[in-house]
């Protein structure tokens, strides 16, 4: 392989990498917004109930 | 995702770009390993905020002991994470930057092997995490870990000086040794790295603090 080629592959695994976290961090927020309106819903429901 | 006005995560979307602008059109080629040596400038950063996630990570385990308060457990597991990440982005650039210069992926150097068991301690801190249930328990296992790996970090940056190493040091007793514009580049590289590093931290930081909030809620729900 070219020298420039393990550089570019340096910096594509670097920036895959960061991008993956951030992918992986904005789905578990996701997760946290469903999981907030799934508890919203069942206290509503409480409230109706009570 | 991002807070609208997070200072830092503004500055990250900014530094990354001018960083990475500096590195390819700005800094000088270096004379017996060429264009290659360009990987040098993120991984020193990437290195650098990694050693200031594990120092965070060790202060907020000996804080959460010492007060027994969630935000120092949530404080230390966002470090420890994004610590994990960047120094596993170590080990790799680390690896293809040595491959053409050393001829090979991996050598049982001691620079790279401090790294590795830096890696392997703060990825079992993550690992015991999410096998812990109780919470507490697994605040306290984390942080005395965190206190326990945060010693390997002087030793992987000494490492190179303490034994025989084919790892090269850039920052030495006498000084620098990297022509100015190569220190230019390090500079803005490494201060773009440590935004970047703070940004995520912060990210991360909130995460852990709805995903808490949120399970005290369904806990009340629950009762």
């Amino acid at each position: 392989m070219e020298r420039a080629t393990y550089l570019i592959l340096a910096y594509m695994i670097l920036w895959v990498g960061i991008a993956g976290y951030l992918t992986w961090l904005s789905g578990r927020q996701r997760q946290i917004a469903r999981r907030l309106e799934e508890l919203n819903a069942q206290i509503k429901r409480r409230e109706v109930r009570s | 995702m991002l807070k609208r006005f997070d200072p830092f995560a503004v500055l990250a979307l900014v530094g990354i770009p001018g960083a990475a602008a500096t590195v390819f059109f700005y800094a000088p080629l270096e004379r017996t390993m060429g264009v290659v040596q360009k990987i040098f400038y993120f991984h020193l950063g990437l290195a650098a905020a990694a050693f200031l996630s594990f120092f965070v990570a060790c202060v907020a385990g000996v804080l959460y002991l010492l007060r027994r308060q969630r935000v120092w457990d949530e404080r230390g597991t966002a470090a420890v994470e994004v610590g994990v990440l960047f120094t596993t982005l170590v080990l790799l650039t680390g690896s293809i930057w040595g491959r053409p210069i050393w001829n090979t992926w991996w050598t049982w150097d001691p620079r790279l092997t401090t790294s590795l068991i830096l890696w392997f301690i703060f990825t079992a801190c993550l690992i015991l995490r999410s096998a812990v249930e109780q919470e507490e328990k697994r605040a306290v296992f984390c942080a005395v870990m965190a206190i326990v790996g945060f010693v390997d970090v002087p030793v992987v940056f000494l490492s190179a000086r303490l034994w025989r190493s084919i790892h090269p040091t850039v920052i030495r007793s006498e000084g620098i040794a990297l022509e100015p514009a190569m220190i230019v580049t390090l500079a803005v590289s490494l201060a773009a790295m440590l935004i970047l590093w703070r940004a995520l931290f912060r990210l991360r930081c909130s995460i852990q603090r709805q995903e808490n909030t949120l399970l005290d809620l369904q806990q009340q729900l629950q009762r």
